[in-house]
């Protein structure tokens, strides 16, 4: 009995190294390589760890010509209100989809799955010239209200399934005592909807958080208005790309998105499973 | 009573559409209508310039240069290719991370979710970057490590040789892919039922059995859905490609979006790439439209 | 129930209307072009990263800039806008921008090759008769930004492509002249090698990019042939062009040059050289600005410049290159760029660039300049090879073209079609682009 508690530890462990190690590996040689003097990431023959480690890069990505530390921000704060309007905006309508008597459930539910099929590239374009139009080019809102809308096909279709979950019993005793849609939305099914909220959540937080191609054609290659990938490619000098400094934007970037996965984790799962995927 | 009842159900049957209008205001604003415009726009010639008022109406010549272009049938074969290999893998290898979280021993089970789930947290641009330098031929980690191990007399050339490159894209995709697989797979294996594990154990069937006879029956539904996700997600591969060959060498990973991408902004043929987009958005459509059938089956929205 | 479905398709069909005429509109928003000087007025540069480095003596060209419109304009504010570090990126956000009609940049950089794209698509402001200081221009130079005489760009740096060789290894093998036919090359490396069996023999940017067009257009016409036939049609399936494909082929696979230029672009392409490693390589003229710095450089004093071996029945010849600042149609303050404009192309800018850029000026008599020259001891290594100058391959559609050439012969390159089937593929896709 011991013996076969202690293999498995051991297998466990062992397990957890090997997929630890192509998981976070490529994270880790980043890491490795943000330490790394500028410049000598490219000596040939190669030195996989650092001769003279240094925190310098760090400095120069946090420093005045790039101030990572801003694209972060930013990046912080689109993404989060982009998320909180999606999951708003998602929930009222996967609620009226699936739990009141409005007419043509499916094809709404329809149409708003289909916008989400639509490639980016196809909606580069326009969407320039609309903001442009708005006066929105440059700034953060340009970013904030068009992935909140991009968010909003995913989000739906998760919460939709997921009121499936929820018996249809909570809202029938609360019409019968009189309340009306807005009410039951908001105090009884909103706090129910928790997992679904948050895996949701995370998915269009991550999703706005990962967009390039709208955020830099739309940042105008103004600093105020770029998000963090935009910001990480735009790190080179004269000569090419430094890897380096790359690193360590990468490095400091990735710090928020972990710290979210790890505290959301169990909610990510959770909020999978009943609905969409079975 | 049942007057105030049957009144109850006009007035919030009637007010409750204003719940989607909100939704459907953005879809419209920045989906819909970005998409009609550019889908107007491939039925015109236009170079340089979207001003389709002042532009020659050219009606379905656009789609048929596109379906009769060497490049469009070039990238979708390139482009099912890598789908059916991406995804493939992606099952496989989110199958196997999913199975070792579950069984797992509970000491290690939180971290290695976590662990499991940061791939996906990074975003493509820079998962692109990360591999790029991985796999750089003079300093990069993979080709150096080959060396050393002896597998290897110098750095092989990952983003230059055409085959090498294939394998290197798919593995750039498919190390964030297997773990958005494996969460997909992970919730799918929390509802499998204990009892249902239980049982078949008692009736004397191993591991391996019990795998293949309960478990993959009962996730089925999971796998296809995830499946289906993948697809559509590696049938729309762009930033991986750019990041890592920018569809070279030559045009060995050129896909359907980097080309498309390329018709709109090297050559500025908005004409073209819009029926080019289009023809992709198709594509993708019927696929999805499969899912979201299913889904609107299993799911009796109330009436 | 039908009240609402009409109510909200209505609703639908109106903000689509009203949207649509938003987008569809121009800018009736447009400012009036504000001549009056009293008010500050602020133009934005766009370029990359590269306008606030000084590779020579000369000041960082943007703070230069700045204090020269502030000394001639005291109420405009110039700024800078960086964009992506590559040509194909900068092209693109221009591209954005022209198509979205944004002002945000007032003047930006031209590459050489966009010239006819832009000028077709109306992409710069034409300057002629607006610059009083484009009269002090040499011709060709501004020849290079003009589109169907309008002159769309002022240059303010040129680069020419060339041979990079080790005279010393060259001396000792009893050559004292670089190579000027192919076979010459082919027996230095081959007596070199006998010496130094480690050196390298040839380096070059076989990369995917812009500079391997610029690369084989100089093969090209080394080996005799030509951008265009008689008739005016685009020759790149010509003998001598597969015959130049092949030799680039042979440089690999006879190991005259590494497998990694295949994924070279300039800069990986040139460090081997710079460390010493190399014999020979092909680049253009920015290294001849710090080759001599021997911090930056193992061959200091070691090596030369010229033009790049032909075969006698072909042509050397010298790529060029070079940036211009063009002003945007649709800035808001188009005077004021204007003014920025004459500003950049005086005297005291352009012979900045000379100083902190490199010596290819086209500023009349700047290369006579004591500081120039002073600047840019090589500089008559550099003018050595103007003779031999030529353009890229003539393409209304330039990017277009530029794309299927990297493409293909990229993939020949990398063995995926032979060179033949390759050029044939460039010349049946280019049809119509000139």
């Amino acid at each position: 009995m011991k013996k076969t508690r202690w293999i498995y530890i051991l297998l466990s462990a062992g397990l957890f190294l090997l997929i630890a190690l192509f998981e976070l590996g490529p994270l880790m040689w980043m890491g490795i390589t943000s330490i790394k003097p500028a410049g000598t990431e490219f000596r040939i023959p190669m030195e996989i760890l650092p001769v003279e480690p240094t925190l310098d890069n760090y400095a120069v990505v946090s420093g005045e010509d790039f101030r990572i530390q801003d694209a972060i921000l930013n990046s912080l704060i689109v993404s989060g209100s982009a998320m909180l309007g999606t999951l708003l905006l998602s929930g009222l309508a996967a609620f009226a989809m699936a739990r009141t008597r409005v007419s043509h459930k499916r094809r709404s539910f329809f149409a708003i799955q289909a916008a989400g099929i639509v490639p980016p590239i196809i909606i580069i374009a326009p969407t320039f010239v609309l903001l442009r139009s708005l006066g929105l080019l440059g700034t953060l809102g340009a970013l904030i209200i068009p992935h909140m809308s991009y968010g909003i096909p995913l989000a739906t279709l998760l919460i939709a399934g997921y009121f499936a979950g929820i018996p249809l019993a909570i809202d029938e005793a609360a019409r019968i005592d009189g309340a009306s849609s807005i009410r039951i939305f908001f105090q009884i099914l909103l706090p129910v909807l928790k997992p679904v909220l948050f895996s949701a959540g995370v998915l269009s937080f991550l999703g706005s958080w990962g967009d390039f191609m709208h955020a830099f054609t739309v940042s105008l290659g103004l600093p105020e208005a770029r998000t963090v990938p935009v910001a990480i490619l735009s790190f080179s000098s004269a000569f090419q790309l430094q890897w380096a400094w790359i690193a360590a934007g990468v490095m400091l970037s990735v710090l928020p998105v972990v710290v979210l996965v790890a505290v959301f984790q169990r909610y990510l799962i959770g909020g999978l499973t009943s609905g969409a995927l079975s | 009573m049942r007057q105030s009842r049957l009144r109850q159900g006009k007035t919030y049957r009637n007010r409750d559409w204003g719940f989607l209008i909100p939704a459907f205001l953005c879809l419209g604003v920045f989906y819909y209508y970005p998409f009609i415009q550019s889908a107007l726009y491939s039925f015109f010639r236009l170079e340089y310039t979207t001003d389709w008022l002042h532009a020659p109406f050219v009606g379905v010549q656009n789609y048929v240069a596109v379906l009769g272009s060497y490049e469009f049938w070039h990238s979708l074969r390139f482009t099912a290719l890598f789908t059916l290999g991406a995804v493939a893998l992606d099952l496989s290898l989110g199958m196997l991370l999913a199975l070792s979280a579950y069984w797992i021993h509970p000491f290690f089970k939180t971290l290695l979710r976590i662990i499991i789930i940061i791939p996906w947290a990074i975003p493509r641009v820079i998962q692109a970057s990360i591999w790029r330098w991985m796999f750089n031929s003079d300093v990069g980690i993979v080709g150096t490590l080959l060396v050393r191990l002896g597998l290897a007399e110098s750095p092989p050339l990952f983003l230059g040789e055409p085959a090498l490159a294939l394998m290197s894209v798919v593995m750039a995709y498919v190390w964030k892919g297997a773990s958005i697989s494996a969460v997909f797979l992970m919730a799918g294996l929390a509802s499998v039922p204990r009892e249902l594990q239980e049982a078949s154990r008692i009736d004397g069937a191993g591991g391996l059995r019990r795998f293949f006879s309960v478990t993959v029956p009962v996730m089925a539904p999971t796998i296809v859905i995830a499946g289906l996700f993948r697809t559509r997600d590696a049938l729309r591969v762009f930033d991986v490609i750019i990041g890592l060959t920018g569809g070279g060498p030559g045009m060995a990973t050129e896909s359907l979006s980097t080309y498309a991408y390329r018709i709109y902004f090297d050559f500025n043929n908005y004409g073209i790439g819009s029926a080019y987009a289009v023809i992709i958005f198709i594509g993708v459509a019927v696929l999805s439209g499969l899912y979201i059938k299913r889904f609107l089956e299993r799911f009796e929205f109330v009436k | 129930m039908k009240n609402n479905k009409v109510m909200i398709t209505l609703l639908y069909f109106v903000s689509v209307l009203v949207l649509f005429s938003f987008s569809g509109c121009s800018q009736s928003e447009s400012a009036a072009a504000d001549s009056d000087s009293n008010q500050d007025e602020t133009v934005t540069i766009g370029y990359n990263r590269f306008l606030t480095q000084a590779f020579g003596p000369g000041e960082v060209p943007f703070d230069f800039i700045q204090a020269q419109v502030k000394a001639t304009h005291p109420n405009i504010q110039v700024e800078l806008n960086i964009m992506p570090d590559d040509t194909a990126g900068m092209r693109n956000a221009i591209a954005v921008w022209m198509n979205g009609r944004d002002g945000t940049v007032d003047i930006y950089g031209m590459d050489t090759p966009w010239v006819t794209e832009f000028g077709s698509a109306g992409w710069a402001v034409p300057l002629n008769g607006e610059l009083p200081e484009a009269e002090n221009f040499v011709q060709p130079g501004l020849e290079t930004f003009t589109y169907d005489g309008r002159l769309l760009a002022i240059p303010f740096w040129g680069s020419v492509t060339g041979l990079y060789y080790r005279k010393d290894l060259l001396s000792e093998a009893g050559f004292d002249e670089p190579p000027a036919t192919i076979e010459e090359m082919r027996e230095m490396i081959s007596t070199v090698r006998e010496q130094k069996p480690g050196i390298t023999p040839f380096v070059w940017p076989g990369g995917k990019n812009e500079v391997l067009v610029m690369l084989f257009s100089d093969f090209l016409h080394a080996f005799g042939g030509s951008y265009l036939d008689e008739k005016g049609q685009y020759a790149f399936n010509s003998p001598e062009a597969v015959e130049a494909l092949e030799f680039m082929r042979s440089l690999l696979e006879e190991g005259l040059s590494p497998e990694e230029v295949k994924t070279w672009n300039q800069q990986e392409a040139y460090r081997l050289f710079v460390e010493g490693q190399a014999l020979f390589a092909w680049s253009n003229n920015d290294l001849v600005l710090w080759l001599d710095d021997q911090e930056r450089s193992q061959v200091a004093g070691k090596w030369g410049f010229a033009p790049s071996p032909a075969r006698p029945e072909g042509r050397r010849v010298s790529i060029t290159g070079g940036f211009g600042f063009a002003v945007n149609p649709y800035s808001d303050v188009p005077e004021a760029a204007l003014k920025v404009m004459n500003v950049i192309a005086g005297r005291e800018t352009q012979k900045n660039f000379a100083l902190a850029w490199g010596p290819i000026q086209y500023y009349r008599g700047l290369y006579k300049d004591p500081e120039v020259q002073q600047a840019n001891p090589k500089a008559e290594r550099i003018n050595a090879l103007l003779p031999y100058a030529i353009s890229r391959p003539p393409a209304v559609r330039y990017s277009q073209l530029s794309s299927i050439l990297q493409q293909e012969l990229h993939s020949a390159l990398t063995g995926q079609q032979s060179s033949l089937v390759a050029l044939e593929a460039v010349n049946r896709r280019a049809e119509g682009l000139q």
